[in-house]
């Protein structure tokens, strides 16, 4: 067996602009993505994860969180965007949140892309989920949306992108 | 790095300073699919393995199946294993004890659901001869629904291999179906 390094940083993009941020032109050549949202808004909001400048109705999720004082599921289907713990639980404003979302298989064109994301809301709710992009293309841009024209990611928001590449 | 950054990397299963997670080897399913997929003579010079899957079965009606693993090609009832999962109606839990393998709960797509399963498993101190292994895994398939009254499910996993071994060879096998098929793959990383 052969060992490559990888996990590469491939950018950084901080908030404080809009409820948008976006990442463009994702070289292809990593195998699974990895994209740390660390989050804060203006006002409280769900989070919507979508793909090419193409918000949909392919994307569907299903979900689990915790909120402190009991479990439930969720599935959202035929949406716009990827929530990653649907509409029920928003992202509070007073702390600072974070979504780590893992994009498997991200460049392929002969599958749909699945992805995995774990949700740490410390104020409210604790969750994870897998989403599903009901589309072949290979993914070269991602957006992060509040799903709210009236709340901005603020300056404190920051979104890395990972790309890990297989042997 | 920052401290922030620092923060995440505990998170996220793999380390950021990029020498320290290598590829290892991936496999991925011809055409003419895979009862299971192998990783053997796997150095121990690493600290913890990752295993990235992204993986369907040939499962006919429904579109989940589960997936079982299995170390060092030990099927004897030497392992435990505890599931959390949500299937978009439930958030439910389930164990086994002594167990012929760890197996997690609607982790695979099938050719009937037409979606892939994915999967991140974590194997951690994996070459450590003083304690049994400890396995942990976030997994799940989404279907945009049903299929034959059931739809996927996100899957929280944690298992133990009762054993001191290194652990150098993992087996991934699917529950139900009987083959991986077509462009299901597993890759294999080293964390330092």
């Amino acid at each position: 067996m052969t060992a490559g390094a990888t996990y590469v940083p491939i950018a950084t993009v901080v908030g404080g602009n809009g409820p948008e941020v976006t990442f463009t032109s994702i070289p292809s050549t990593y195998t699974d993505l990895v994209l740390i949202s660390n989050i804060n808004t203006s006002y409280t909001c769900a989070v919507g994860i979508y793909f090419n400048n193409a918000p949909t109705s392919i994307y569907s999720v299903t979900y689990l969180t915790g909120n402190g004082s009991s479990a439930a599921s969720g599935r959202m289907t035929s949406q716009v965007t990827y929530e990653p713990i649907g509409t029920a639980i928003t992202v509070p404003t007073s702390t600072q949140s974070n979504v780590i979302t893992q994009i498997m298989n991200y460049s392929n064109t002969t599958t749909y892309k699945t992805s995995l994301s774990r949700i740490n809301y410390p104020s409210s709710a604790t969750g994870a989920s897998v989403g599903l992009w009901q589309s072949t293309s290979a993914i070269n841009q991602i957006t992060i949306s509040t799903l709210n024209g009236s709340s901005y990611w603020t300056a404190n928001s920051n979104f890395t992108l990972y790309g890990i590449a297989a042997a | 790095m920052s401290p922030i950054l620092g923060i995440y990397a505990s998170q996220i299963s793999g380390h950021l300073v990029t020498n320290n997670y290598s590829s290892i080897a991936t496999q991925t399913v011809g055409s003419g699919g895979a009862s299971s997929i192998t990783f053997s003579s796997i150095p121990s010079t690493y600290t913890h393995l990752q295993i990235r899957i992204a993986a369907q079965t040939n499962r006919g009606t429904y579109g989940i199946d589960d997936l079982k693993i299995f170390i060092n090609s030990d099927t004897g009832n030497n392992y435990s294993f505890h599931d959390l999962w949500g299937d978009g109606g439930t958030a439910g839990a389930a164990s086994a004890t002594s167990a012929g393998r760890i197996e997690t709960y609607r982790t695979l797509g099938t050719t009937a659901g037409g979606s892939f399963g994915v999967s991140i498993l974590d194997i951690l101190d994996y070459a450590n001869t003083n304690k049994y292994k400890t396995t942990r895994l976030l997994g799940g398939v989404d279907l945009n629904g049903t299929l034959a009254g059931y739809g996927g499910a996100v899957d929280l996993n944690s298992g133990l291999w009762m054993n001191t071994a290194v652990v150098n060879t993992l087996t991934f096998s699917p529950a139900a179906g009987t083959a991986f098929t077509q462009y299901s793959s597993f890759a294999l990383y080293g964390v330092r």
